[in-house]
């Protein structure tokens, strides 16, 4: 069963198409990373999912119900947004109070325990509007746990915190899974979204680029090799004569983007140096988010330049 | 409607809450105080004149002095606050849209029309909370200085006093639709916009200029809910009542403008409400 289903959206500003038919699923109890680089399309997508804008074409439910019709949810999603904080002038714990009043009927946490959990419990009696960004973020994120929601829609949920801060937030993340809640998470920090997705996709100019499982995209890095040789054109030709070597879009003007073939780096270094070529580095990247993020960078930013 | 509640609750537990609210009720309470000390004021010269002509007023006529200040002193209230409730209401919605509320309340449990109708229903408890602080606060002030008897000129009784007490029930009473509608054109304004700021510029250039040129319109304005609400070039019933108060009329506003104001800010706050539930559900949070 999908939490969130989204099919064929589009959104355009004027003539500026901003999302290029976007499909993707969210299922239930999983937790999904919607990555990519700022103006990708990442905010529009979160907009037009939670009925903040409507989409120029498409489809999307979220638990069942259109984005015009959220409220019919009552309580069962919740959101962090960006910036969003519900009343400066009040305080941490009266915040909680006020959303605990748009919420009412629903069974609600305790405060004083959502305050420990983010680690407000100090500051709860302290104006909103004086705490920093990431107090203020935790707070946020309090709030949305107050109805035990079932699906958790986060925005940029790590920026603004200290190291500190992101470890807990990513703690209760997890937790938060382990319980059962479906989370989205659109983040442009990486590393950090790894640890906790089990699922991702990577936007760019858009376009849903790579969808599917942690395992499945993180597949996309392996057998990746960064290589940077003198001089690098000659490095190519021979890397395009060597088999089980394709040369991948690279946005570096001074190395080679190579997906290799099992045992065919050896065979490829020792071809590159026996073809003249003073090899500097040749090495296998990462299997991680990062990498495939970068390079479907590399890809996109090339097939621009080709288009 | 369960939502439009949810929004009337959590918007009340914020004002109640909110440093600014108590400033602003005491401020407006201050008005019709300062009112009726400048009234006070005013009157010195001509007390002094009377007493040096040895011509000073009957205790009959003392009697009565204080309808004039209660009634103006409530009005100057009803003035500054009415432009707070505007100012109050014209930033609610649009602060809420700057602050990312707005977001998280349609997400939650609210729908849109909700977001706008939940204030809707604060808009009366407020106006007459407002009504009554401007009240009490002039009848507080006067009491402590004039009498409140009947109204007497130059020995013929002008007014008893349940009659003008009736006729200052009367006038403030058909005053309250003009400033409900005022708070639906707050509502409206604040729909329209994308932030506090320039709701509370627009809402209160609004009113301001309408209440500047409002004669160009001639007997149309009579058509229009702000031509009731009490203002700084005032034509409303509490403006009308003070030239009762004072002896220099006897009849107040006609009959057919009462009606007026009392019916016709009704159907121009749902229009202002409707509009502003239209654009908030067109409008991109």
């Amino acid at each position: 069963m999908a939490a969130i289903e989204i099919e064929a959206l589009r959104k355009s500003y004027g003539r500026q198409e901003v999302v290029r038919g976007l499909s993707l699923r969210v299922e239930e109890g999983s937790v999904y990373g919607l990555v990519g680089p700022n103006g990708s399309g990442k905010t529009t997508t979160l907009s037009c999912v939670l009925g903040l804008m409507r989409p120029t074409s498409g489809s999307v439910r979220v638990l069942g119900e259109t984005p015009n019709r959220l409220h019919r949810l009552g309580g069962r999603l919740a959101v962090v947004f960006d910036t969003a904080i519900a009343a400066p002038q009040l305080s941490a714990r009266q915040n909680l109070r006020y959303l605990a009043r748009l919420n009412s009927g629903r069974d609600l946490r305790d405060e004083d325990e959502l305050m420990d959990v983010v680690g407000l419990t100090k500051l709860a009696s302290s104006r909103a509007g004086s705490l920093s960004l990431g107090q203020r973020k935790r707070l946020a994120i309090a709030g949305a746990l107050l109805a035990r929601p079932e699906l958790l829609v986060l925005d940029e949920p790590l920026s603004g915190l200290d190291t500190l801060g992101v470890r807990q937030s990513l703690r209760l993340f997890r937790a938060l899974a382990e319980e059962g809640v479906t989370l989205l998470l659109s983040s442009h920090r990486l590393h950090e979204m790894q640890e906790v997705v089990t699922h991702a996709g990577v936007l760019l100019g858009g376009e849903l680029r790579v969808n599917g499982p942690i395992d499945e995209v993180l597949g996309r890095a392996r057998g990746c090799y960064r290589v940077q040789a003198e001089p690098l054109e000659r490095a190519r030709e021979i890397a395009q004569r060597t088999d089980g070597v394709e040369i991948l879009a690279s946005e570096a003007a001074h190395e080679l983007r190579l997906r290799i073939d099992g045992d065919v780096a050896m065979r490829l270094s020792r071809a590159l140096i026996e073809g003249g070529c003073e090899l500097a580095a040749l090495a296998r990247e990462e299997e991680s988010l990062q990498n495939v993020f970068e390079g479907l960078v590399d890809e996109h930013i090339a097939a621009e330049a080709g288009a | 409607m369960r939502g439009s509640l949810l929004i009337a609750r959590s918007e009340l537990y914020r004002d109640l809450r909110s440093r600014s609210t108590w400033v602003l009720i005491v401020l407006v309470g201050l008005v019709p105080l300062v009112r009726v000390l400048a009234w006070r004021l005013a009157e010195a010269p001509e007390r002094l004149r009377r007493a040096q002509s040895g011509a000073s007023r009957s205790a009959e006529e003392l009697a009565g002095a204080g309808w004039a200040p209660l009634v103006e002193s409530w009005r100057f209230g009803l003035v500054l606050g009415g432009l707070a409730l505007l100012i109050h209401f014209a930033r609610g919605l649009a602060g809420d849209h700057d602050t990312g509320m707005a977001r998280l309340a349609v997400t939650r449990s609210v729908s849109r029309s909700g977001l706008v109708m939940g204030r809707a229903l604060l808009i009366s408890p407020y106006v007459l909370a407002m009504a009554l602080v401007t009240g009490c606060a002039a009848w507080m002030s006067v009491t402590a200085t004039y009498e409140l008897g009947d109204l007497i000129v130059d020995g013929y009784t002008l007014a008893t006093s349940p009659e003008l007490r009736s006729e200052l029930t009367k006038s403030v009473l058909v005053t309250l639709p003009a400033l409900l509608c005022l708070c639906s054109f707050g509502l409206l304004v604040s729909a329209a916009t994308r932030s506090a700021v320039a709701a509370v510029a627009l809402s209160a250039a609004g009113f301001l200029g309408y209440d500047l040129f409002k004669e160009v319109l001639g007997g149309k304005a009579a058509y229009v809910f702000a031509s009731y609400v009490p203002s700084i070039f005032d034509e409303s019933a509490m403006h009308e009542m003070v030239q009762v108060a004072l002896g220099y009329s006897d009849a107040g506003m006609s009959s057919a403008s009462m009606n007026a104001a009392a019916i016709l800010p009704w159907p121009e706050a749902a229009l202002a409400l409707g509009f502003a539930c239209l654009l908030v559900s067109r409008k991109r949070l």
